[in-house]
């Protein structure tokens, strides 16, 4: 994932615009985590279910797609056919499970599958064709640089910690030393890996006042044209009912 | 002195923007839970006071906290919050800048207010509850179930709003009295800041 980032376009094989990645992100989060349960409502939301699914399985990763829409399938008939069976605490429970399946899992493989098969070249390039500041721009795309590191570097610290035997119990035992102990050695690698980012990034030319250029080939291809027409009917009918 | 933000101050901003909305999210997994949803305002800018005083630390210029509110609002927006969170999340980014500009950039005190303020912004997510509460409470219902939205009605009457606010606050102000504890600890020592 992190090679993807790196390179200058990246080698996925559905070539989609960032802008359309990013408003499947916020199309399938906004309707999923409002949504209700009339039937029209549950066509749409199979309907985005599947976009995330279909995806990843054209780029390869069938497992992955498959696993997910089997999750999220058990999720939603959990949610259809036990919720009503069940009351008390049981219900909440329940409630829960399913509703963190169905609710956050889409939005959060959307997005996964956006940060991990667009590069900071062509979100970049996306971002200066719909006239963003560069204000905005620039932190947004090292924020996307910066997430995978800060899970990388956040696995290697849970590691670390383990030798001194300190697990995610003591989140709750102790919640202050395990903020600490976790907290500390991330900040310490995130600002040295950020200040090389910044030296490297200033010698590529970012700081300079010349509009910079950009080869990547970004535009609305016909695939995008349909996916953005699938979505845009979605979220009006998911607002008007 | 240049007052202009350069690059190297808007990386800046992305690096601490984004380990600020990972804290936010890691704690505002805990709102899952129907009781501790209410907690939230309180102890996500209290694990967020570290990082952010950090990040103040390298604040010399006027905007970025504004800039890192909006990122915030955007992203929120992005994982399907309600829009109103787009005004506060700028509307308290200012008054942060404003008081840090207040102190220069160096007064401690100056440092601790405007993080315990700029977490007001938090309060944005929570008024949709409070101010949209019938049609909010209605759309919890058809979404997670009568039960959950019961829960949620129970849990939170109107008054409650105005502890939420003192509640950001005090987060605020003690999740930064921790972030600089911490700061003094370790990072003075290890030369970083």
């Amino acid at each position: 994932m992190q090679n993807e980032i790196m390179l200058g376009e990246s080698s996925s094989k559905l070539k989609l615009d960032p802008r359309t990645k990013l408003w499947l992100t916020f199309v399938i989060s906004f309707v999923l985590i409002g949504a209700g349960m009339s039937w029209i409502e549950e066509i749409i939301k199979m309907i985005l279910v599947l976009i995330p699914a279909t995806l990843f399985i054209v780029e390869g990763k069938v497992k992955k797609g498959f696993f997910y829409v089997g999750l999220v399938f058990t999720g939603l008939c959990l949610e259809y056919y036990i919720l009503a069976e069940v009351t008390g605490a049981l219900n909440i429970v329940v409630l829960i499970l399913s509703g963190t399946v169905n609710r956050l899992y889409p939005p959060i493989m959307m997005g996964m599958y956006t940060v991990s098969t667009t590069t900071v070249s062509e979100f970049t390039a996306s971002m200066e064709k719909m006239r963003v500041s560069n204000k905005i721009i620039i932190p947004m795309s090292v924020m996307f640089r910066f997430f995978p590191t800060i899970a990388d570097e956040s696995r290697a610290i849970n590691n670390a910690m383990k030798m001194r035997g300190i697990t995610k119990i003591d989140m709750i035992r102790s919640p202050l030393v395990y903020l600490e102990y976790k907290m500390v050695p991330l900040l310490m690698s995130i600002v040295k890996i950020g200040d090389e980012l910044s030296a490297a990034s200033l010698t590529k030319g970012l700081g300079s006042d010349k509009k910079r250029t950009n080869i990547c080939d970004i535009g609305i291809h016909f695939i995008d044209l349909f996916l953005i027409i699938v979505s845009l009917s979605a979220f009006v009918i998911s607002i008007i009912y | 002195m240049n007052n202009k933000l350069e690059t190297k101050d808007l990386i800046n901003v992305g690096i601490f923007t984004a380990i600020y909305f990972v804290c936010f999210f890691a704690v505002g997994m805990i709102g899952l839970i129907p009781i501790m949803l209410i907690t939230i305002p309180f102890f996500v800018p209290l694990v967020g006071g570290i990082p952010f005083m950090l990040y103040m630390t390298k604040i010399h210029k006027f905007g970025m906290i504004t800039i890192t509110g909006i990122i915030c609002g955007l992203l929120m927006m992005l994982t399907g919050h309600p829009w109103p969170i787009i005004i506060f999340t700028l509307i308290f980014g200012l008054l942060g800048d404003l008081i840090l500009k207040r102190g220069d950039y160096k007064s401690v005190k100056h440092t601790i207010l405007s993080y315990a303020v700029f977490s007001e912004w938090m309060i944005g997510g929570m008024v949709p509850l409070f101010f949209m509460r019938n049609s909010y409470i209605k759309m919890i219902e058809s979404g997670y179930g009568s039960e959950y939205a019961d829960a949620i009605r129970n849990i939170t009457p109107p008054w409650l709003f105005y502890v939420m606010i003192v509640m950001a606050f005090v987060g605020g102000l003690l999740g930064a009295l921790l972030g600089k504890k911490i700061l003094k600890k370790h990072f003075k020592k290890a030369g970083i800041v």
